[in-house]
């Protein structure tokens, strides 16, 4: 059981995400613009965000930095969800912070694995 | 009026104004000749440079469409990956909400869905990665790998889908196969799409792995017992899109890509894969991987077990040939000559695989398409990385003193001479 903050624009996406989690034990929260992701994730200090990479309003990456240079969110993992599967962009990711990285479409119980380690073994 | 001397005044006087007459148009003929060649000259230069004109920007067409395609393909990956996201995740959750409220019917449709979803997405993956390979955009990514542990995996995976024809897995190790620096997900992937092509066409019968390192690099044989192929089918094999016949992909599922693409990953890598095939005695699909000596450590030779050590082979040799019958010529020989070899079909290939496998020597084609022998010479000469490594250029053209100028260390002629080869390489490699 962990509170975990779904930044990602795209709506069916964000709702099976959410649902999934939600039915695996988990409090979720959303969030779906980058903006508005930074602002939850400073108030509501959730265990991991899950950031889309190609959000409306900035790139999720660049969002992952500036969660990663603010003290006070910088030691919230990050797992980055994108839809680009080449392994530039998992290098890409890495290289700004997120602290795992899956494709979509997610394989929900590779999604689940990495959740838990991230978090410090099955919650 | 007869004075005899007047008359061979006049004469001479005739003669004189002939030659003169004659000088003249000797002279004009040959200044119309000359002009006449210099306009032909300008011409012809004119013509080189329009040609030369066209043809760069062709090539910057041709560079700028296929940098388009591959920036269509990555989009539409994207694209088509985003739907499925929602199309696998509903139905997997429908398959949970059936199977609690015990719907059996329910749960066999939804993982139809499922199944059908991630065959799509193979296909997605299996498109994007052969448009990469053949627009040269795949990347190879190098690291340490222990192989041993790779081969666990990649048996652990497929185990369940040979073991699902009623197959009996049969997996040999010849000792250790140590950490070699190659790009593990390419070795992996081809691995895995040999052994589930085995499993696929097998049923009831054995599939079987044997591993081995020596002093030529990494052998990986997978065998089976199954329906095997006819020469026919066996010659369209790694092309894409080509299953032996339209009813495999029914009966078989699979893209009929993962050969082609398993071939070209082989190759990038500098190998390749063999194949013993005959309808109803089943096949053997051999990957071969080539290592250099320098990136890769093999594990201790164990005495006692064989008798004997192998030797350590006499270090890397890589062949940029175009034609393949030369490719396996210059193979033999060197293997022959206690060498490692690894090939690249092209000047463009050659070049990246001189770059990640920092070979001991490289023997060089000059005739081949698009990139030829004198372009892979200077880039590799202007590459401190790699200028270092002697090339021998191999061309039926008689072009020595050429060849050294711009870089080769030395030249044999085509038809190779054996010995020839044999004492240019011990030469410049002792």
């Amino acid at each position: 059981m962990a509170r975990i903050l779904i930044v990602e624009d795209n709506e069916m996406n964000r709702d099976m995400l959410s649902r999934r989690l939600v039915r695996s034990g988990h409090e979720v929260h959303l969030a779906v613009t980058a903006g508005e992701g930074l602002a939850a994730c400073r108030a509501l200090k959730p265990d991991l965000v899950l950031m889309d990479l190609s959000l409306p309003d900035a790139d999720g990456r660049d969002a992952t930095r500036t969660l990663k240079a603010d003290p006070a969110t910088k030691a919230i993992p990050v797992v980055a969800l994108t839809a680009h599967a080449m392994a530039s962009d998992r290098d890409a990711a890495l290289a700004a912070g997120c602290d795992a990285f899956e494709t979509k479409p997610v394989d929900f119980a590779a999604l689940s694995r990495t959740i838990d380690e991230l978090l410090g073994g099955p919650a | 009026m007869t004075n005899p001397e007047e008359v061979y005044k006049r004469a001479l006087e005739r003669e004189r104004l002939a030659r003169k007459e004659a000088e003249r148009l000797l002279e004009q003929k040959s200044r119309e000749l000359y002009d006449f060649h210099e306009s032909q000259k300008r011409e012809l230069e004119r013509l080189v440079d329009e040609r030369t004109r066209e043809l760069s920007v062709a090539r910057d067409q041709a560079i700028e469409a296929s940098r388009a395609k591959s920036q269509f393909l990555a989009k539409m990956s994207h694209e088509l990956r985003t739907p499925l996201n929602a199309i696998l995740g509903y139905s997997e959750m429908l398959e949970e909400d059936a199977k609690d409220a015990g719907r059996a019917r329910d749960v066999d449709d939804l993982r139809k869905i499922q199944v059908a979803g991630k065959h799509l997405l193979s296909l997605i993956n299996d498109v994007l990665d052969l448009s990469k390979i053949e627009a040269g955009q795949m990347a190879l990514y190098l690291e340490e790998v222990d192989l041993d542990a790779l081969v666990r995996e990649v048996v652990a995976t497929v185990r369940p889908i040979v073991e699902k024809n009623r197959n009996a897995f049969d997996v040999q190790l010849t000792g250790e196969l140590g950490v070699a620096r190659t790009d593990v997900t390419k070795v992996r992937q081809t691995l895995f799409n040999l052994l589930s092509n085995a499993a696929k066409f097998t049923e009831g019968g054995t599939v079987s792995l044997q591993a081995s390192r020596d002093r030529l690099g990494l052998r990986f044989s997978v065998r089976d017992t199954g329906i095997g192929m006819t020469e026919e089918q066996k010659a369209q094999l790694f092309q894409p899109f080509r299953q032996a016949e339209p009813s495999t992909a029914r009966r078989y599922g699979g893209t009929g890509l993962g050969l082609a693409i398993s071939q070209r990953f082989a190759e990038l890598l500098g190998g390749a894969i063999e194949v013993k095939t005959a309808p109803g005695a089943g096949s053997t699909f051999t990957l071969h991987l080539p290592l250099s000596e320098a990136a890769s450590e093999a594990p201790a030779p164990q005495r006692g077990a064989s008798g004997s050590e192998a030797p350590s082979h006499r270090g890397l040799v890589l062949i940029i040939d175009d034609d393949e019958a030369a490719r396996e010529l210059l193979g033999r020989i060197l293997a022959d000559e206690g060498y490692a070899v690894a090939f690249a079909r092209d000047g463009q290939q050659g070049i990246e695989l001189a770059r990640s496998l920092k070979p001991r020597a490289i023997t060089l084609d000059v005739v081949m398409p698009k990139v030829d022998g004198w372009s892979v010479l200077s880039s590799l000469k202007a590459e401190p990385e790699v200028s270092a490594i002697p090339v021998i250029v191999v061309s039926v053209l008689g072009e020595r003193s050429l060849a050294m100028s711009v870089g080769a260390c030395d030249y044999v002629t085509k038809p190779v001479d054996r010995a020839d080869l044999a004492r240019v390489l011990r030469t410049h490699l002792e």
